[in-house]
């Protein structure tokens, strides 16, 4: 109220210049929309929701093996044709070779029939693999993981 | 120079024009916190064994002596050995199961034609009834059932 008479005496409202705020908080909002769906490697899929699943543990960036809804396989970046289970299990034996520190991580449609997945399982046993991490999405709606 | 028209009146007591631009910085700012909290909530895992021998898998799944198999059937019901369970009783069914075992390990399997969304959803529940380790198997079971 003090203030409002002030400024009619013809001083000015002192205001803070917000715009250079409201300029990074929105490049800041427009890299998160962006970068969001884009984060991992491969196709694009639609993981199955659960709610009793575990936070990533630390360690290096897994090797990323994601199968879509037509059931086309990627690892890493590399498109494979159905039927390449060969290929599949040679790109990957070059990769764990390199690295044997690195997992291995499945991100499946959940889509895919179980037998498509069963192949990916045998082709990353007869790599060696000890296991897979199987990519899911937690249920915002239960934070909660699992207590494992 | 169109500036200083701005400038001038300014100075006899007339403010310029202002956007109120505290309700944009708002909702801006609450958009920006949702997003960043959601980023780690959205992807988790699950960790699935592969077992080395795939030869000693068969065995497990008819002797009731060794590993507990959960397995999801062609029309998506859920089975603990050989008995289908309900996917309401099947978390407490298999802690108890678990708990007569002493362990925490399960081995697991679906049908081929399940979708891979269906398997996840049993492998959920069976984290539910406790299951801490599990493996799948990398050969169908050896009797469909």
């Amino acid at each position: 109220m003090g203030l409002s008479k002030n400024s009619q005496g013809g001083r000015p409202r002192p205001a803070m210049n917000v715009t250079p705020l409201v300029d990074i908080v929105l490049v800041l909002l427009i890299i998160f929309m962006v970068v969001l769906p884009n984060q991992e490697k491969g196709a694009a899929v639609e993981v199955p929701t659960l709610d009793h699943a575990e936070e990533d543990p630390d360690g290096p960036e897994p090797f990323s093996l994601s199968i879509d809804r037509n059931g086309r396989v990627f690892f890493e970046s590399t498109a494979l044709a159905e039927g390449e289970d060969a290929r599949l299990v040679s790109l990957m034996n070059e990769a764990h070779g390199a690295d044997p520190e690195r997992k291995l991580m499945l991100r499946a449609d959940g889509r895919v029939s179980y037998g498509r997945i069963r192949s990916l399982f045998g082709a990353a046993q007869e790599v060696g693999f000890p296991g897979v991490m199987m990519r899911v999405s937690g249920n915002p709606d239960r934070p909660t993981g699992g207590e494992g | 120079m169109g500036m200083d028209l701005g400038t001038k009146p300014t100075k006899k007591g007339r403010h310029t024009p202002e956007m109120n631009v505290t309700p944009l910085v708002d909702v801006v700012l609450v958009l920006l916190i949702i997003f960043m909290v959601i980023t780690p909530a959205l992807s988790k895992q699950i960790w699935l064994h592969i077992p080395n021998d795939p030869e000693d898998l068969p065995a497990a799944a008819v002797d009731p002596n060794q590993p507990l198999v959960v397995s999801v059937n062609d029309e998506g019901r859920i089975r603990i050995n050989r008995d289908v369970v309900s996917d309401e009783r099947f978390p407490e069914r298999l802690t108890r199961v678990l708990a007569a075992r002493g362990e925490r390990k399960i081995f697991f399997d679906a049908h081929e034609d399940v979708p891979f969304e269906r398997a996840a959803e049993a492998l959920d529940l069976a984290r539910e009834g406790g299951a801490r380790t599990i493996a799948v198997m990398t050969t169908a079971l050896p009797s469909g059932g």
